[in-house]
């Protein structure tokens, strides 16, 4: 790992997302609790979860990211550029978040290393 | 360091969450790129301001106006110059893309961004990049000496005017004085001097027509065309009187056939190539047969059409488009006057016109040309009558 030193970047920011983890869960369910019809809420919200999508698949957290994926894919089905809210989707938001933390808390476990800084 | 064959770009990569931008800034610094950080899309718009790079990396999703609104709003900015916008977008979102494509983006890598897919991708859009910065020198270069051959033109254009205008007043003096010498010291002069001096005047006379095409040409060539509602029928019957002397010598006959007589011409020049059509068919009349004239005209293809036909010698097709060019003549000048002008001025309003001219014949059989020019030129005009030219 040393003779390589992007692999070497690269896992300490791997590293520091899944140390992120808990806390962007914890600003996940904050911002659902705010949530409203009203385009800020909505828009902080979306932005969270499609962050995890991505930084998941980033940083080798591939059940983390589906799981962000799946929650975007049915809160905001007009998808990237429209963060508009499906409020029929408020049912099955526990489901979906009890999925992404259950995704966080493996990653979070698979590296133990993780809360080394 | 540097990566072989692959040169540096400057890249602005827009992304909000920090540690994905830190992934894609070590992947860019790794294969030698400079990087230019924005987090959200007003802050993109102003790096691109300030910082004019080579290439985009958008996120889609950013606080504030998102990666599309971004790209359109980059892409108005950027006009005509191209900057290529990739969006970087996770599994799952591609019909969205269509959408950022649609918005001005370019293409799109998938998260997660691995270093082989972005240095082919790189590599994909310098290709592309550079063809683009060929053709844009290209371009420029075009431009720049499209712009140098309009001003030589220019120059050229008033040269000729000058030149032409200035030639007029020492040839009236060589004219007069021979003249008035040939009547003054009649009885002083030989034989031999009475020649001389005919032909010094018939010189400074061809010279003078020929200034007068030369003049005419520039005319049109220098001028604004003013289009205005004509009515061709009165045009034509202008023309005839005019010609009427020349006609009634020769005894020709001409035929006014109009199909269609509100026309929007810009009427000098529509007028100084029916003139110069009438009057080479009255030159290149046909002996043994009374010559008949035909001005025609009628609306075809969203075009006016007019043409001038006669019964005359004709000419063979395979000298077409040299009897259009300046100073070209098919015939000695002592079998048929004139200056070479006549059918380079007809082109020429015509071109001014917005249109074009030709015509069609084969030796001894008469011959057809033809004008014809858009009727959408002068179609600001509003729609009125034709102002009759006798007075209300």
């Amino acid at each position: 790992m040393a003779d390589d030193p992007l692999a070497a970047k690269i896992a300490v920011l791997q590293r520091a997302f899944v140390a992120q983890l808990p806390e962007r869960i914890r600003a996940l369910d904050e911002a659902l609790a705010k949530l409203g019809q009203d385009e800020e809420t909505v828009k902080a919200v979306h932005v969270i979860v499609h962050s995890l999508a991505g930084a998941g698949a980033t940083f080798g957290c591939p059940e983390v990211s589906a799981a962000a994926r799946e929650m975007e894919q049915a809160m905001f089905p007009g998808g990237l550029g429209h963060s508009k809210f499906d409020p029929a989707v408020h049912a099955r938001l526990p489901v979906l978040m009890a999925a992404l933390k259950a995704a966080a808390q493996r990653a979070v476990a698979e590296n133990p290393e993780s809360g080394q800084p | 360091m540097t990566v072989e064959g692959l040169p540096v770009l400057k890249v602005l990569l827009v992304e909000d969450d920090p540690l994905q931008s830190a992934k894609t800034v070590a992947l860019l610094e790794h294969l030698g790129q400079r990087v230019v950080l924005a987090c959200d899309g007003a802050q993109a718009i102003e790096r691109f301001c300030s910082e004019n790079p080579d290439l985009i990396l958008m996120d889609v999703l950013l606080p504030g106006p998102n990666g599309f609104e971004t790209t359109r709003r980059i892409k108005e900015i950027a006009g005509t110059h191209w900057v290529p916008v990739i969006y970087l977008t996770v599994l799952g979102s591609h019909g969205n893309l269509v959408e950022g494509l649609l918005a001005g983006g370019d293409d799109y890598l998938i998260k997660p961004i691995g270093l082989e897919i972005l240095e082919a991708k790189l590599r994909s859009v310098l290709r592309t990049l550079k063809l683009y910065r060929a053709l844009e020198e290209s371009r420029d270069n075009l431009e720049s000496a499209n712009a140098a051959l309009q001003h030589a033109n220019r120059e050229l254009e008033t040269f000729t005017y000058a030149v032409a205008h200035d030639l007029k007043s020492p040839l009236r003096a060589i004219n007069g004085y021979s003249t008035l010498l040939a009547s003054t010291e009649s009885s002083a002069l030989s034989a031999d001097g009475h020649e001389y001096l005919r032909k010094i005047v018939e010189g400074t006379e061809y010279m003078g027509r020929l200034i007068d095409d030369l003049l005419e040409y520039s005319r049109l060539e220098r001028g604004s065309m003013n289009f205005e509602r004509l009515d061709v029928a009165r045009v034509a019957e202008a023309l005839h009187a005019e010609f009427r002397a020349e006609l009634d010598q020769r005894d020709a006959h001409i035929t006014i056939n109009i199909a269609s007589r509100e026309i929007t011409a810009d009427r000098n020049a529509l007028t100084q190539a029916l003139r110069n059509l009438l009057s080479n068919a009255l030159k290149f009349a046909a002996a043994g047969r009374p010559l008949e004239i035909e001005i025609g005209s009628r609306k075809e293809n969203a075009c006016h059409r007019l043409w001038v036909r006669d019964n005359g010698i004709g000419f063979d097709m395979r000298h077409h488009d040299r009897i259009f060019d300046i100073f070209e003549r098919l015939h000695r000048s002592e079998d048929y006057p004139g200056t070479g002008v006549g059918l380079a001025i007809v082109r020429k309003a015509m071109q001014r016109m917005g249109g074009r001219s030709w015509g069609s014949s084969s030796p001894g059989q008469g011959a057809i040309f033809h004008l014809e020019w858009p009727e959408s030129q002068g179609s600001q005009l509003q729609r009125t009558r034709v102002p009759d030219e006798n007075g209300p």
